[in-house]
């Protein structure tokens, strides 16, 4: 497992240089009267399909379970919404009538991340190998800044508890001390967890569910896919 | 079935110490019917299985000030029957007498009724589901009409199996454990977990630890309870769904109700959200209906067992109405 020490002097000093060619792209040193260069993009960023999810949570568990196994914060990094907006994929409605509409919510490994920006004790990293902007949970001081700089809200009814949030894509543990994010699952042979373990992306890959798309899925985060993921 | 080594033990510390010698190992032996059944298909190999038939001190039924003591080990058959649980714990009678058949309510004690492994017919099947340490999830896709969850499914989507349990926790009772340290004591439903805990275990109990006593709260005066339970075999089955429901009313209006439902979810599940909806009211039709619409929110039916929301809802209704 790698990791590129993007420390915040180097990213200050890189920003004053890199001020023109960036642009004002990047929001979150604006006050401080220079622009950063812009980071790597991540090699993949969660896409998902909420057409697909049944809301089976099993994404939620097995990010928290394969996270507390590498002696982080078990709280899971992605999230699902009930949400009765959602159109589901023809099979899946036929299949699984009255079971509801859902949303998945994974961090989007953001092009411009505000809160890689923001960490003042250089804990928000990126991953060397794949460029997943992670906390580093040994350095993290639970300041807040990242989860108050995300500007992607996680709102609504959270499918586990059937009870109202309003977070953001950063989530606090309480019980560390820690924030903490997707991380992509760094350093895991076979990638995110998440994906690899969807029971409808194991029937996809099956042939059982015929569709040309996966429930959740790893993408390059381009500013396209960035956008497209809600 | 894999050989084992069989050890009588007679006291709570000779238990106690098997366990601690032996650890991940050793399972405990109790009426036998579910571990029996899990050994014999090879769904669990123990190599040491500790006998607890013979520890005098936790077979009894004891009514005292501060409610009713059960020893760990004591046959639901007994429990069934009671005078004492008939007459004030009507709804945990009711359920250790619903437990399978009479043969195996003679056999089957109250601690491995609230232990036993889930009946999931892919984790009891030739299938490396997640309770047998994989990483799919049968049901989800297959076939889950009957012993799968509609509720607070996650990860496996097994249903807990224990009758009794459901009925302690509209009881309100708790649970004794022993082991290795000070014993302790906990509320029925902290006892219970579910796969976001640990997806391996169904309770909290560590490898060394066993139950040596359920007490049940001596109810308040004016209170009823009452278990119900569908099942696909009249005779003897496993609960589609189930409810137990306690409730202590003045005048006809609802002072205090604790519901809980099973069959439905990985644990043994308590509605606090219908219970709330009943305090100070007066039970009809109407609040027994609204009261099981809230039991059943949030319900996540899978693909062949739809059925049984409207089954919890109609357990529920009918439950409080007999308690009313």
């Amino acid at each position: 497992m790698t990791e590129a020490a993007v420390t915040r002097r180097d990213f200050l000093r890189l920003g004053a240089v890199g001020a023109v060619a960036a642009g004002a792209a990047v929001l979150g040193l604006a006050n401080l009267g220079t622009q950063p260069q812009a980071l790597p993009l991540s090699e993949g960023a969660i896409m998902p399909d909420p057409s697909l999810c049944i809301g089976c949570l099993t994404c939620e568990v097995v990010c928290g379970r394969y996270h507390r196994e590498q002696g982080l914060s078990d709280k899971p990094r992605i999230r699902i919404l009930n949400h009765s907006a959602t159109t589901l994929h023809a099979e899946i409605q036929r299949k699984y009538p009255g079971r509801g509409q859902f949303l998945q919510q994974p961090c989007k490994q953001c092009p411009h991340p505000e809160c890689v920006y923001v960490c003042p004790v250089n804990a928000m990293r990126l991953d060397g190998a794949n460029g997943a902007r992670f906390i580093d949970e040994a350095r993290c001081v639970a300041c807040g800044r990242c989860e108050a700089a995300c500007p992607f809200p996680i709102d609504g009814i959270l499918t586990e508890t059937a009870e109202p949030v309003a977070w953001k894509r950063i989530f606090f543990d309480e019980q560390k001390g820690v924030f903490t994010k997707c991380d992509m699952c760094r350093g895991r042979e076979g990638g995110p967890i998440c994906v690899e373990r969807c029971p409808i992306n194991i029937r996809i890959r099956q042939g059982v569910l015929k569709t040309d798309r996966l429930c959740l899925d790893v993408t390059r985060a381009t500013t396209k896919v960035y956008d497209s993921i809600a | 079935m894999q050989s084992f080594t069989w050890i009588n033990a007679k006291s709570i510390e000779e238990v106690k110490g098997a366990l601690a010698k032996h650890g991940k190992k050793a399972r405990i032996f109790a009426g036998g019917g579910d571990l029996t059944t899990l050994m014999k298909e090879r769904i669990d190999t123990p190599e040491f299985v500790v006998n607890i038939g013979d520890v005098k001190d936790i077979h009894y039924i004891r009514e005292e000030k501060d409610g009713l003591h059960i020893g760990a080990m004591t046959i639901l058959a007994d429990l069934a029957e009671h005078e004492a649980v008939l007459g004030r714990y009507t709804a945990l009678a009711e359920a250790a007498g619903a437990v399978a058949s009479p043969q195996l309510r003679n056999m089957g004690s109250i601690g491995g009724n609230l232990c036993q492994r889930p009946r999931c017919w892919y984790y009891r099947g030739a299938f490396h589901c997640y309770k047998k340490g994989g990483d799919f999830c049968f049901a989800v896709t297959g076939d889950n009409r009957y012993y799968h969850s509609i509720l607070k499914g996650e990860l496996c989507y097994m249903v807990h199996p224990s009758d009794t349990a459901v009925a302690l926790l509209a009881l309100d009772a708790r649970i004794t454990i022993a082991g290795p340290q000070k014993e302790k004591t906990v509320k029925a439903e902290d006892f219970f977990i579910g796969p976001r805990q640990d997806v391996l275990r169904e309770n909290i109990l560590q490898p060394a630890e066993l139950i040596t006593e359920i007490v049940v709260p001596t109810p308040p005066a004016n209170t009823r309870s009452t278990f119900l339970k569908t099942r696909i075999r009249g005779s003897w089955d496993f609960a589609l769904a189930s409810v137990a429901v306690r409730c202590t009313a003045k005048n006809g209006v609802c002072q205090a109700a604790r519901l809980a439902l099973g069959g439905v979810a990985p644990v043994p599940l308590r509605v606090e959200r219908a219970e709330r909806a009943l305090a100070g009211k007066k039970i009809t039709r109407e609040l027994s209906q609204q009261a099981a619409q809230l039991a059943t929110a949030g319900a996540r039916p899978m693909t062949m067992n739809r059925y049984k929301v409207d089954l919890t809802r109609s357990l529920v209704e009918k439950a409080l109405l007999a308690v009313a």
